[in-house]
């Protein structure tokens, strides 16, 4: 664990560094995706030698096609009417330490990339207050404003983020910035276990995983003849 | 509520307690009744937040293996019509691909959830009425002692292409069984249900079959509808959680099993009546959702 969190101290202090780079280490440099995964948080901690910091974080899941879905009144039902699709969008983000002005400031001024650690993706729906909403309510989009940090004393700092179960695999790029410095790491979410393997396996060997489906219903259904059949 | 487990496919998160629970509790009602159970197990489902296109598929595993336990006992006594089965199965096999297509081109359209949860409201509403109607009037001849009519022949029983089925001493178009099959067919693809209920008055009173090997046959039929379903759905939509199936699967055998040996000691019939009462509950939730109030207006899907 402690070397773990090394690896993540060194990584930090040799990621993209615009200017001079806060050193930062993480809870975990790999979040496992297990069945039981009821989300988790991911805790950054840093040493600051500075009075009142402005700690803040930017966090970017790995690329996504959004379809957001409306429902309309169409001869007394409620139907999917209208749907929009982003692609090439980052399927989680969390920004902490920021105030709603903040956000609305860099929307307005189109300038949220540069505060964003991947700037290759579109953050449109980040923008959106309905969508950010909906994606708010899945816990994919965390906005934690200041004070959100949490001060250890004698110089260290600790910021939490939520991870959802609903969090997709792949890279999640970290920014963390103090009074105006950033630093950049890289957090990996993956599939684990029987979750990895299951859903492995249900989209490369879809025919194979169907027939595994059919013998483990038959399988039982023929025992649970066999053992009350006896029995009774 | 108590330990969650999240299912890969279904990407949702459940109460595995609970989900146990319901599973043996609709278990225990299929037991009672002689019923699937799939049309009730299938809306639990998708009230627990399980996508609506993972419920109906994971759902057809479950019944394919329930079945296969039943239909054991019933060759064992010699109580299942092959032919017949045979017939409504090669139906039931174009019913379920026709029916897996057209789940795909909804699910492309963003429908698929609006028109299961119409199919069901239609459905179930039919379906309860049927046995509310049934149960009140049963329980009325009972007591009158007036008899049942069988069946009558109407010009289905006409069509060409007509054949002998020894072991129902029928001799009736295939076309018939084949119908049948596709019709069902379809409704397990879209419904994640066995399709017994619809089988079963279908076999007694438009075949016109014995009453003795309609069970056994309606469950040889119901492996073959729900298998396809669940293979298909696999190779096409990717939509069958096989963790979830085996949560639904434990927990139904065993629910079945107490249900069936509590079937001889309480009073079926007026049971039934809250059965269906039951059935009218989901139905109505589903209307509610549907027509007047749905959980949420506005929806987002991620696809990486």
């Amino acid at each position: 664990m402690i070397g773990r969190m090394m690896l993540c101290f060194v990584v930090a202090l040799g990621g993209n560094t615009a200017l001079a780079a806060p050193p930062f280490i993480f809870n975990q440099d790999t979040i496992d995706v297990t069945t039981n995964f009821r989300g988790t948080n991911l805790e950054l901690t840093t040493f600051l030698d500075l009075d009142n910091p402005t700690i803040q974080m930017v966090i970017v899941g790995p690329r996504a096609t959004l379809t957001f879905r409306e429902k309309e009144r169409r001869a007394g039902m409620w139907v999917n009417a209208s749907k929009v699709s982003v692609e090439d969008t980052a399927s989680y983000f969390a920004f902490i330490g920021f105030n709603e002005g903040d956000l609305e400031y860099m929307c307005a001024s189109a300038d949220l990339q540069g505060y964003a650690p991947k700037t290759d993706l579109s953050f449109d729906w980040v923008c959106d207050e309905e969508q950010r909403s909906l994606m708010a309510e899945k816990g994919l989009f965390v906005f934690i404003p200041p004070g959100g940090n949490q001060n250890l004393g004698r110089g260290f700092h600790r910021i939490t983020a939520f991870v959802p179960p609903t969090a997709k695999p792949g890279a999640y790029d970290v920014r963390l910035s103090v009074n105006g410095s950033y630093a950049d790491a890289q957090i990996d979410v993956r599939r684990a276990g029987l979750e990895r393997l299951v859903l492995e396996t249900a989209q490369n060997s879809r025919l194979f995983y169907g027939i595994v489906c059919l013998v483990l219903a038959a399988l039982a259904g023929y025992l649970t003849n066999l053992i009350f059949s006896r029995r009774s | 509520m108590g330990f969650e487990l999240h299912f890969p496919i279904a990407d949702v998160s459940v109460s595995f307690p609970l989900l146990m629970f319901l599973g043996f509790a609709v278990g225990v009602l299929s037991g009672l009744f002689g019923v699937g159970g799939g049309f009730l197990m299938t809306p639990i489902l998708f009230f627990l937040g399980i996508p609506k296109l993972v419920a109906t598929s994971t759902e057809a595993v479950q019944i394919a293996g329930s079945s296969l336990s039943g239909v054991l006992g019933h060759f064992r006594r010699k109580n299942v019509d092959l032919k017949v089965g045979s017939f409504i199965a090669f139906g039931g096999l174009g019913g379920t691909t026709a029916g897996v297509i057209l789940t795909r081109w909804l699910r492309s359209t963003g429908q698929v959830d609006t028109v299961i949860e119409v199919t069901y409201v239609l459905f179930l509403g039919f379906i309860g009425s049927l046995m509310l109607i049934e149960s009140l009037t049963s329980r009325a001849r009972s007591r009158s002692g007036v008899a049942k009519r069988s069946h009558a022949h109407t010009f289905l029983h006409r069509m060409p292409w007509r054949l002998k089925f020894p072991r129902s001493k029928l001799y009736m178009s295939g076309f018939l069984p084949i119908g049948l099959g596709f019709i069902v067919g379809i409704l397990t693809a879209l419904l994640g249900v066995g399709g017994g209920f619809i089988m079963v008055p279908a076999m007694i009173y438009i075949l016109g079959m014995p009453t003795l090997v309609v069970i056994g046959t309606s469950l040889f039929t119901v492996i073959f509808l729900t298998a396809s379903v669940a293979l298909q759905q696999s190779l096409v939509n990717v939509s069958v959680d096989i963790l979830l199936a085996l949560c639904l699967m434990i927990g139904g055998v065993l629910g079945a099993q107490v249900g069936v040996r509590l079937a001889s000691r309480l009073p079926a019939q007026d049971l039934r009546i809250w059965l269906a009462i039951l059935v009218l509950v989901v139905c109505g939730k589903l209307a509610w959702d549907l027509f007047v109030f749905p959980p949420a207006i506005s929806s987002v899907e991620v696809a990486v």
